[in-house]
């Protein structure tokens, strides 16, 4: 196990009534990439601005480095390497400015993989930010975010505006890249295959709330999809331990269902059913499946 | 296909986007004319005055249906661009919202000035100027609305504010009232015919060809200064340290822009005065153009150091900024420092030109004098005036009286980005903390007017007033070492900084005391306290809007 980078604690936020975070706790590891998944609204966003110390909490701890960003934010600042989702750079400064303006802050930037990173983008010093597309701002906000090789890199939807191969080929090896150097990176996204495709370790996120977190082999291992079939016609998913979420109809059901598989087998063979097929769920089904179980909690609640 | 439903609904939006600004306004104009007509001699011209400037001058229109203010990331042309995607024609959101503008804002003169004139007795023009402020509201959202170039706004801003002011000039005659001919208010109608017309023109070509371009441009992020302004000068960023690079930012991004604008300003009050001789009018109205510029440049150019941002009626601070490492303290005060300097080296600029102005209309001023004493210049006068104030002091006090000035401009720039961060963050607490001058205000007018009437002793008014003073110097002792307590336990302030605040508010009592010997010890103490407080205030507000 790697030296502790995040850990945050019971962390609550309320903006008026509505509660952004209720009790979420993570912790991140040197040399590992995190992804944090979620619906809109889930809290994402709200949690990564507590690690930069842009929110204050309403109760609970965050520290990263050891160190409390908000009461020590040039301590914490000065280590993170940090893409908004919003990609607010300043409109009227050109590429070279912006780099040349980071470059200020960060003693540790460098300038041979900046200007790598800019030939690989194929983006043009000169060029205004204004007059940058989305995903060129996204990509220019990227490289001032990772050229002073930053111990945590904090990635705010960082696909949002990209497009598939600079999705796939150059941000996927930019962030592998930083973890194979022992630093640590932690990003959100709604892209679930992305995520499944660059994480290390996977957080989903529900209503203010962490529902799920783990190392993604071991999160994807605890969950299976499996097809059974019953003798009797079910109008409604029948009741069956481990399962949540089913769907189908009849006889045949397709089910998502975590826990110990042979407690699922006997809980469908009760049934009158029997398994036709099994395999570990992806994470796409895993998401569906515990956003539509917490929704059902919250109904019932 | 029904229109009511969609103008009801928009004069529903613009209900909701001004309804605070209106009740601020309504008690302002109230409590200032009130004040006006119970203190002073020419009560009913200057209460007159004040509600023509509060009403059509100062705040010309509904400010969030102008587009917002400058500093706020101020977007020229049509601000309620989203109704472009609404199916509804062009001349019915434009009509509606250039009507409600100019009607609410008429409406609110009629109300204040009848409530003013019949409290106190002394009736204020009602109907004769109704005509005037419609037109000159409707000529107003013309110019910015109808194109989206910032250097056609400014100049069509002056072209028709200026004859519209002197057609308002002239028709005033004491005891007080404002008549205009039948020709003026045929005039009157033409402009707001015309102002219609362009408008719709206007905002319809926008739609057509504007509309996307439009969405990318909220996010500007030079404060709304023209784009040529920010890029005119040219500078590498030095990357030797965090400091100088943030100086870079801060000079680019909106100190130089204010520079430039200020020096502009001052080239063209010394070229309007340059042809005093062939236009007398300039002469006369340089003075109050000067000072306008003046306020501006401090009010205007020096609001909003902190650079917030206003986007969908959301005010926020960008994160790349916070996100850089750099310490709460020194960000605030290089923000304002800079702001500062540039906002006084800007007002330096008018005021040097004022001077130079008023030795270029010496001779042909002269000869006026010499034909009619009355009509000298205000500018020979303000001229004449400084000279006799400031000539005889020393050096030393001349001086001190520079540290004084300057100290002021400083504090000025950070009380308003204070103000704005605050505003930010806490923004029904701000609204409240401005309201509370203002009902203070009515509360002291009221009293005064119940005594008058016999209802208590006449010195009770005096007594509170002074009760007042020392009040508010108490809360600011109070609310200065809360600041000082709360700053150091978030870290916000670091000891150098503090330090430093300490040490300009000492100068500026120093200064004060050098420059003017016979000054008040009380009154410069509660001068010096608010400089300690406001320079404390701006970290401390910076950090909640950091840290939010």
């Amino acid at each position: 196990m790697g030296q502790t980078v995040v850990d945050v604690n019971e962390l609550s936020r309320s903006f008026e009534h509505k509660k952004a975070l209720d009790g979420v706790s993570f912790r991140a590891t040197a040399g590992q990439v995190y992804g944090l998944v979620g619906s809109n609204g889930a809290g994402k966003t709200t949690l990564l601005k507590h690690l930069l110390g842009l929110l204050r909490a309403t109760s609970g701890s965050v520290r990263v480095f050891g160190l409390d960003p908000v009461r020590d934010p040039v301590g914490v600042l000065s280590r993170v390497g940090y893409l908004s989702e919003e990609r607010e750079l300043p409109e009227w400064m050109r590429i070279d400015e912006l780099m040349r303006y980071t470059q200020a802050f960060h003693p540790t930037w460098d300038a041979s993989y900046a200007r790598e990173l800019l030939d690989t983008f194929a983006l043009d010093p000169a060029k205004k930010v204004k007059e940058l597309s989305k995903g060129m701002r996204a990509q220019a906000g990227l490289i001032a975010a990772v050229a002073y090789r930053p111990e945590l890199l904090i990635l705010d939807e960082p696909s949002s505006g990209l497009d598939a191969v600079v999705r796939r080929d150059i941000l996927d090896a930019i962030v592998r890249a930083v973890a194979d150097d022992g630093r640590t990176v932690i990003f959100s996204s709604h892209l679930l295959d992305e995520v499944e495709r660059m994480s290390d370790h996977v957080t989903l996120m529900h209503e203010g709330r962490v529902t799920l977190s783990g190392v993604l082999d071991d999160v994807r291992s605890a969950y299976q999809r499996s097809r059974v079939r019953f003798v009797e016609h079910f109008d409604q998913p029948p009741a069956l331990d481990t399962a949540l979420a089913m769907e189908g109809g009849g006889r045949t059901w397709s089910v998502i269902h975590s826990g110990s598989p042979e407690q699922f087998r006997h809980s469908v063979v009760a049934r009158g059913g029997e398994v036709v097929e099994s395999r570990d769920a992806t994470l796409e089904e895993i998401f569906l499946a515990r956003a539509g179980r917490s929704r059902q909690q919250a109904e019932a609640a | 296909m029904n229109r009511a439903r969609p103008i009801v609904a928009m004069l529903w939006e613009n209900w909701q986007l001004t309804r605070v600004e209106v009740g601020q306004r309504l008690g302002v104009g109230l409590v200032a004319g009130a004040g006006a007509l119970l203190l002073l001699d020419k009560g009913p011209i200057i209460a007159f005055g004040i509600l023509m400037l509060v009403y059509s001058m100062v705040w010309f229109s509904v400010a969030k249906l102008s587009g917002g203010r400058l500093s706020d990331g101020y977007k020229p042309g049509f601000p309620l661009h989203l109704l472009y995607s609404r199916p509804v024609p062009t001349t019915v959101f434009v009509g509606v919202a250039m009507f409600y503008n100019a009607i609410s804002c008429t409406a609110l003169y009629l109300v204040s000035a009848a409530l003013l004139g019949f409290a106190f007795g002394q009736p204020l023009p009602l109907l004769s100027v109704t005509l005037l402020l419609v037109s000159w509201h409707l000529a107003y959202t013309c110019v910015q609305w109808s194109t989206r170039s910032r250097v056609f706004q400014w100049i069509g801003s002056l072209a028709f504010s200026l004859p519209m002011y002197f057609l308002l000039q002239n028709n005033v005659a004491l005891p007080l009232r404002v008549e205009f001919s039948t020709f003026e208010n045929a005039v009157l109608v033409l402009v707001g015919a015309v102002s219609i017309g362009l408008t719709f023109a206007g905002v319809a070509r926008q739609r057509r060809g504007d509309a996307v371009a439009v969405v990318p441009q909220q996010k500007e992020w030079s404060g709304g200064y023209p784009d040529w302004l920010v890029t005119l000068f040219r500078f590498r960023c030095p990357t030797s340290s965090a400091t100088r690079a943030q100086v870079w930012f801060e000079l680019r991004s909106s100190g130089l822009p204010v520079l430039l604008i200020g020096l502009g300003v001052a080239i063209l009050i010394f070229l309007a005065c340059a042809i005093s001789t062939l236009f007398a009018i300039s002469s006369i109205a340089a003075v109050p153009i000067a000072i306008v510029a003046s306020l501006i440049v401090l009010f205007g150019l020096g609001n909003n150091a902190f650079g917030i941002r206003r986007k969908q009626g959301r005010t926020y601070a960008s994160a790349f900024e916070l996100t850089q490492p750099y310490g709460t303290a020194p960000l605030a005060g290089l923000k304002v420092l800079v702001r500062a300097a540039c906002v006084l080296v800007a007002m330096i600029a008018i005021g040097a030109s004022l001077w130079a102005s008023s030795s270029l209309v010496g001779d042909w001023a002269q000869e006026v004098m010499n034909n009619n004493k009355d009509l000298l210049p205000a500018l020979l006068k303000v001229r004449q005036k400084f000279a006799d104030d400031f000539g005889p002091l020393t050096g030393y006090a001349q001086v001190a009286l520079a540290i004084v000035a300057s100290i002021v401009v400083v504090s000025i720039v950070t009380w308003q980005a204070a103000r704005e961060a605050l505003r930010t963050r806490y923004p029904r607490r701000v609204l409240v903390a401005q309201c509370l001058p203002v009902v203070w205000g009515l509360a002291i007018i009221l009293l005064t007017l119940a005594i008058r009437k016999g209802f208590g002793p006449v010195p009770l008014v005096g007594e509170i007033v002074k009760a007042s003073f020392w009040i508010f110097g108490a809360a600011m002792v109070l609310a200065t070492i809360y600041l000082l307590w709360s700053g150091f336990a978030e870290r916000a302030l670091t000891i150098r900084y503090a330090c430093g605040a300490l040490v300009i508010s000492a100068a500026f009592g120093a200064a004060w005391r050098a420059g003017v010997p016979a000054g008040d010890v009380v009154g410069i103490l509660w001068l010096a306290l608010v400089i300690l407080m406001v320079s404390v205030l701006a970290p401390w507000s910076l950090n909640r809007i950091r840290h939010a």
